[in-house]
């Protein structure tokens, strides 16, 4: 059988090429998705964690604040404590770089002549001149390249309002201690850094070398205990698994999309697969009458499955790496946006890497191929030499998987209900309760189309109508293409729901004419501040009736970071600034005056906090409770806000700059005329001031870039639309030549033997819109009203874009009859002649 | 669209016009290596209205191909095919296609039904194809009443004997009221006694219907039921 199978092969190769490479490509899609998803994946958090280990190198503890930053005075303590051998005290602040592409410099600020040599300071002789040279910074060779520096160059820099001309002193490669650190990290001498760059006397990390034979936890546990509140002992992998943790609702979705792809590509494998089958199953009848045994039968078919697994693994692996370098900027910019995390320079193909991606395509293509091909194992030798076969067995499961189809959502929302509501992952059980649920039904719906009524004509209708004659297929195609519409659909509807709840806050919050900041708002937030210069000249502009002032800092809450913003709850129609939920906003502003908070749906979702609660909030002076005034709709923070007024926020984390003013003109002002006076009075201070309306259409741009992902769901619905309709034909073709040489024997013109098979093929991609449309309605509903309030916190409105649905579904239904043509006019070019004796 | 109106589009005059005739035909086929194979070597015949002819020969005598091109299903190599007077050599295949479909009949050896449609609906494929009337519904009817299966009309096919399906595929070829009724071994699937019913039962409604009848068999008995005999040997066509 070994020799038959070789020759087989190679026969299977040179007759069946279009399903041989559509099988190779199904796998190769599904491992390239995967991999490139994973790649960047494992890239998100390697940046991260090589960046720790670039600057902490072999530190066994890290000290960082429980807000942003904490008082150096913390250092000499933790020099102090027992087991601790050394300490490096370091600041790490946001800097614009200035001129070029928008770049952001992460400014070490290290004490350059400690007696503890960092990983990095290889380059001793460079770093020695550090000293002797104000402005002294050193950047990495690989930013250095891209911006063409050089050592001695001067580069204009600014963290929050304030400008600094740092000179580039010598070249330092991070990467020769950690591959994946960033290619942004600066250095500069701690004193220079905090005077140019701020905060004055406060530190946002100690690395903690501990002496030979230490425990490192028991040392940790001392030195939290001698440090209290105010900052945090942590080891390396802590703040990996923090990292990660902090990135887990965008992984759940990056491996949402991959498992989408391997759906696909699974798909394709057992579409093409059975295509083959089909074309080739007088070929195993004969084996089978000549005594191979069903199991030989079962080994020929899957050993071909894995031959073609391995070639699409070996196209999947270069195109994965090929899909993350392409994909590395937009993954990298949400990580970077949305999470304020590192971004991602590099990414890696890792050995383990390598083997997923073996093990997915070898393993997938055998479980896309094991149904057919136990199916055609199954069958008796004379079913396979019959030209035209019953799908007996297909037809009798229909109902008892329609049944099936019914109760999956039902037990899934039975699983919710007695889950509890509120679990972050019961929304999603019932969403796979209703995908699960479409291809269950597709059978029955296939095999009701058959029986609906009796055609007039050998056409369109006549097609549809005999679509149940190969519902193995057909069923395939039209529950693979239900749950891709379903998913688009849920997707859709949900972004739908999304920026129209998105644009109702904007609307019903954003009323300043004018949004002042700086450059590095976006990294440093709350440290990014705007320098008394600018804010005396902007309260002072006469055509600024009111200006308000935010200030924001970080607490940790539950384990998570969370941010603590303080507005101005004074000023007049304050309330106007946030939607409060259930309750009159003006009120609960009057509360948040005298000292209350409000905290935003998903914190107080994740914290059960609501109006009445006291919540614990870490201040630089100690815990601090505060009690909640009301919960307020908030759509910028996955982890939820705390909102104070001004003052409460001082009397919690002390005085400070705000980062962020927002102004309200004077009536008739023309804001685009007064943001350019504003400019041009503050030539020398680092300054983003936005108009209402331009920076609504930033936060749209940002919410339209995070979910671009509804694309790719539309690619995936086309290609399963697409794949579906013509490997279901040209099965049906082949299955059907006899049929269709005695309608040309009868006096069939070709096209109507075209309009026939044209017509299976519309009539699977309307069964799957229309299967895949109330599915998708469904898990539309679940996404909104479970999912968002269960997973991230968010109430959202639900929105019906209906026109694009109808265009998306329409899009769909044109890719079918498109994908109908090729096999139509195959199908229809059997000539009667092929009528053979044993035909039908 | 029925068979006289079709033959009205056709614009075939028939009345005094042999319904086939094959004026030296020749049919060969290519074979690799530049070699030939001549399946049918300079038949002549002529069917008048109403007339049965039956054609006896070996296996791979060429009977298959004469009907072949007689239903313009294929092309001559050589030769003309008249169907109705109409040259079938010079039509394309769309109108040799719509000639078959108003003019011809087909009776295959293995019945080629399709299992999936129920008797009545197999007799009504020619009517799918053409497109369906309460006519062509009624017709139906009438002919599996003529042919003892008038009560199986709802029944699926499969559950039908041989001869039976048989029987339904000759209601199925006299649906549109063919002129030329083609049979390929009608009873080549069937035993005797079955055999010799299908075959009178065949000839007797060809009569009744005006249709002509050319049909090929294997048995000198059935082959003399027929009003002319030819017999194929080795592709040429000889009077039995």
């Amino acid at each position: 059988m070994r020799g038959y199978f070789l020759k087989a092969l190679g026969a299977e190769v040179r007759a069946g090429r279009g399903l041989v490479v559509l099988s190779v490509l199904g796998v190769a899609l599904g491992v390239g998705s995967v991999l490139s998803i994973r790649i960047l994946d494992q890239g998100a958090l390697g940046a991260f964690e090589g960046t720790v280990r670039a600057v902490s190198g072999d530190a066994a503890l890290t000290v960082v604040g429980n807000g942003p930053s904490f008082p150096e005075e913390i250092y000499p303590a933790v020099l102090a404590e027992p087991g601790v051998a050394a300490a490096v005290p370091l600041t790490r602040t946001e800097a614009a770089v200035e001129g070029g592409l928008p770049l952001f410099l992460e400014v070490l600020g290290v004490d350059l002549l400690a007696p503890v040599r960092l990983p990095w300071q290889g380059e001793r002789v460079a770093v020695a001149g550090a000293l002797g040279s104000p402005g002294w910074l050193a950047v990495t060779p690989q930013l250095a390249a891209e911006r063409s520096w050089k050592v001695g160059d001067e580069i204009r820099i600014s963290a929050g309002s304030r400008r600094a001309t740092p000179r580039i002193g010598a070249l330092v490669d991070f990467r020769k201690v950690s591959p994946l650190a960033s290619r942004r990290l600066g250095v500069m001498d701690i004193a220079e850094a905090q005077a140019l760059l701020g905060p004055a006397g406060r530190l946002h990390q100690i690395d903690v070398f501990i002496v030979p034979g230490a425990d490192a936890a028991e040392v940790a546990g001392r030195l939290q205990a001698r440090l209290g509140p105010v900052a945090r002992v942590t080891t390396p992998e802590q703040r990996v698994a923090e990292a990660s943790g902090l990135l887990a609702a965008f992984r759940m979705n990056l491996t949402a999309l991959s498992l989408i792809s391997l759906f696909v590509g699974g798909f394709l494998v057992y579409g093409s697969t059975q295509a083959a089958i089909v074309r080739r199953r007088e070929e195993l009848g004969v084996l089978r009458c000549l005594g191979a045994t069903r199991r030989q039968v079962l080994t020929l078919l899957l050993g071909e499955a894995l031959l073609l697994g391995m070639a699409g693994t070996a196209l999947g692996i270069p195109l994965g790496w090929l899909g993350a370098r392409l994909e590395l900027r937009s993954v990298s910019a949400t990580v970077q946006n949305l999470y304020l995390l590192e971004g991602i320079d590099r990414v890696a193909l890792t050995p383990a890497l390598l083997v997923l991606a073996v093990v997915l395509g070898v393993a997938g293509s055998l479980a896309g191929a094991l149904l057919p091909a136990l199916d055609v194992s199954r069958r008796d030798p004379r079913a396979l030499l019959a030209s035209l076969t019953m799908e007996e067995r297909a037809s009798r499961a229909a109902r008892p998987l329609f049944a099936a189809a019914l109760a999956a959502p039902a037990l899934a929302a039975l699983a919710y209900a007695a889950l509890g509501p509120g679990r972050p992952w019961a929304g999603f059980l019932v969403a796979l309760g209703i995908l699960a649920s479409l291809p269950l039904a597709a059978p029955l719906l296939v095999l009701r189309l058959g029986s609906a009524g009796r055609p007039r004509r050998l056409s369109f209708g006549y097609g549809a109508r005999t679509l149940a004659l190969h519902l193995q297929s057909s069923a395939v195609a039209v529950g693979a293409l239900a749950v891709a519409v379903a998913m688009l659909t849920g997707i859709t509807v949900m972004v739908a729901s999304f920026r129209g709840t998105v644009i109702e806050w904007l609307d019903g919050t954003l009323h300043a004419d004018l949004y002042v900041t700086t450059p590095t708002w976006s990294r440093a937030r709350g440290e990014a501040t705007l320098s008394p210069a600018v804010l005396d000249r902007l309260s002072r502009d006469p055509e600024v009736a009111r200006m308000d002032r935010l200030r924001q800092t970080f607490v940790r809450i539950g384990g998570r970071r969370v941010p603590v913003v303080g507005v101005d709850a004074a000023l007049p129609d304050g309330g106007s600034r946030v939607s409060v939920i259930g309750g009159d906003a003006a009120a609960a502003f009057r509360r948040v005056l005298d000292g209350e908070a409000l905290v935003s749906e998903p914190l107080a979702r994740r914290e059960r906090l609501a109006a009445g609660r006291v919540l614990r909030l870490e201040g630089s002076g100690g815990p601090v409770d505060v009690p909640v005034a009301a919960v307020y709709r908030e759509y910028g923070s996955e982890s939820g806000t705390v909102l104070l007024d001004l003052r409460a926020f001082a009397r919690l984390f002390g005085e400070g700059p705000p980062s962020n003013a927002a102004l309200y003109l004077v009536s008739g002002a023309n804001a685009d005329a007064a943001a350019d006076r504003l400019r041009a009075a503050l030539p020398d201070e680092a300054m983003v001031i936005r108009t209402n309306r331009s920076l609504r259409s930033e936060v749209i741009a940002i919410f339209e870039q995070t979910f671009a992902v509804t694309r790719l769901l539309q690619a995936m619905g086309l290609v399963v639309a697409v794949a579906g309709v013509v490997l279901t034909l040209l099965t049906a073709a082949r299955e059907r030549r006899a049929e269709v040489a005695l309608y040309r024997a009868l006096g069939a013109t070709r096209g109507q033997a075209f309009r026939v098979f044209a017509g299976k093929g519309l009539a699977i991609a309307g069964l799957g819109v229309g299967l895949g449309l109330p599915g998708g309605a469904a898990l539309a509903w679940v996404l909104v009203r479970l999912v968002n309030r269960d997973f991230f916190g968010w109430t959202l409105r639900l929105d019906w874009p209906l026109g694009l649905l109808a265009l998306q579904a329409l899009t769909i239904l044109g890719a079918g009859f498109l994908a109908s043509i090729y096999p139509a006019a195959h199908a229809s070019d059997a000539p009667a002649t092929d009528l053979s004796r044993d035909a039908l | 669209m029925t068979g006289a109106l079709g033959r009205r589009r056709l614009g075939l005059a028939f009345v005094s016009t042999p319904v086939l005739s094959l004026e030296f035909v020749s049919k060969v086929y290519p074979l690799p290596g530049g070699q030939s194979f001549t399946a049918l070597d300079s038949a002549s015949l002529v069917v008048a209205p109403e007339r049965a002819v039956s054609i006896t020969g070996r296996s791979g005598s060429g009977k298959s191909t004469l009907l072949h091109l007689a239903a313009g299903i294929d092309k001559p190599t050589a030769g003309r095919v008249r169907l109705l007077g109409r040259d079938m050599g010079s039509l394309g295949d769309r109108e040799r296609t719509l000639a078959r479909r108003d003019v011809v009949g087909l009776i295959f050896q293995f019945f080629h039904l399709l299992p999936h449609l129920s008797v009545q609906d197999n007799v009504l494929l020619p009517a799918f194809i053409g497109g369906r009337s309460r006519e062509d519904d009624e017709r139906a009817a009438a002919l599996l009443a003529r042919v003892g299966l008038g009560s199986r009309a709802t029944q699926p096919v499969q559950q039908l004997s041989g001869g039976e399906m048989q029987r339904v595929a000759i209601c199925r070829a006299l649906l549109r009221r063919p002129r030329l009724l083609l049979a390929d071994e009608p009873t080549g699937n069937l035993d005797e006694a079955n055999g010799l019913a299908v075959m009178e039962l065949l000839l007797e409604v060809a009569r009744e219907e005006g249709s002509s009848l050319v049909y090929v068999t294997h048995s000198r008995e059935l082959a003399m039921l027929a009003d002319e005999s030819r017999e194929l040997h080795n592709g040429i066509l000889e009077h039995a």
